[in-house]
């Protein structure tokens, strides 16, 4: 796998710089919109279980 | 398709689905991202620069069957008043437009090499714009009202009326002289793509689909959690 990507990088000089950011731009927008979402999902369910367990206490 | 909507048995099932699709996407992009950059030849007139044709086409695709989701979904709301459906159709908008973003600026810099400028305002390339700005109308909407019950039905309205720009998108290269090539994935007589550049094109379409499956998974539990949450502050606030 590691060798694999070695081999790849390379040819992101060969391919110009339309094809590298055409690449990294779109990579690096689904990579960020994935974090965020999962983000959102893990805050918001910790945040709705801390006041379920308050509320179950009292 | 009706017990789905049970918010319980839609967050089991959601639960049970996320480790498998999460795990599928990250495989189907690492073998697609294989074939794109480095199995798959390059093209005889077009050189290398087809290799953004496995960015382009998934996403403007997934951005079109996004809508379509978003416009089934509103309308399941709309005649069912199924909380989820509009749920559903809330958390896919951000992705959608993601993707017709992204259909968009790989379209113009393929462009740039290919036609010699970045943007034209031919009937491909203008149908998708009125796409982007058709997702922005949609968020755009929920965010500027205060009433989740008005905006969910507004909303909706917006996505079913939006639909109509769909099969304007897929014929526009056929229904008017287009700078934007023909259909070559779907037409009549098969597809026009070689079999070494169909695999890697077919691995990146299935990659953005699962991915799609995920991030929707992921951003229908939040927004569950934050109606919940919503309620159980309310429920708080009439207590004390």
């Amino acid at each position: 796998m590691v060798m694999m990507l070695l081999n790849i990088l390379p040819s992101f000089e060969r391919y110009g710089e339309f094809v590298w950011s055409s690449y990294s731009l779109s990579l690096g927008a689904l990579a960020i919109l994935a974090i965020l979402s999962w983000r959102k999902k893990i805050v918001l369910e910790k945040r709705l279980e801390k006041i379920t367990v308050k509320k179950s206490k009292t | 398709m009706h017990k789905f909507a049970n918010p319980v048995r839609f967050n089991r099932l959601a639960n049970t689905l996320l480790p498998w699709t999460f795990a599928l996407t990250v495989t189907l992009f690492a073998a697609g991202l294989y074939y794109a950059l480095y199995a798959s030849p390059p093209d005889y007139q077009q050189g290398d620069s087809v290799r953004i044709m496995y960015v382009h086409v998934p996403a403007s695709s997934l951005s079109l069957a996004i809508y379509v989701f978003m416009a089934a979904a509103s309308a399941a709301f709309i005649i069912w008043k199924h909380p989820l459906a509009v749920l559903a159709a809330k958390a896919a908008a951000p992705i959608g437009m993601v993707f017709c973003g992204l259909a968009l600026a790989t379209g113009s810099i393929w462009g740039k090499p290919m036609w010699g400028t970045w943007w034209q305002w031919d009937a491909r390339l203008t149908s998708m714009l009125v796409l982007f700005f058709l997702y922005l109308g949609y968020l755009a909407l929920w965010q500027v009202m205060e009433d989740s019950n008005k905006a969910a039905k507004i909303s909706s309205i917006l996505a079913l009326v939006g639909v109509v720009n769909i099969p304007i998108i897929k014929f526009s290269v056929e229904w008017w002289n287009t700078l934007h090539q023909p259909s070559s994935l779907i037409r009549e007589g098969g597809s026009a793509i070689d079999p070494s550049m169909m695999t890697p094109l077919l691995l990146m379409l299935a990659a953005y689909g699962l991915y799609f499956v995920t991030v929707l998974l992921w951003r229908m539990k939040a927004e569950m959690a934050e109606k919940r949450l919503e309620l159980a502050l309310r429920e708080k606030a009439s207590w004390s």
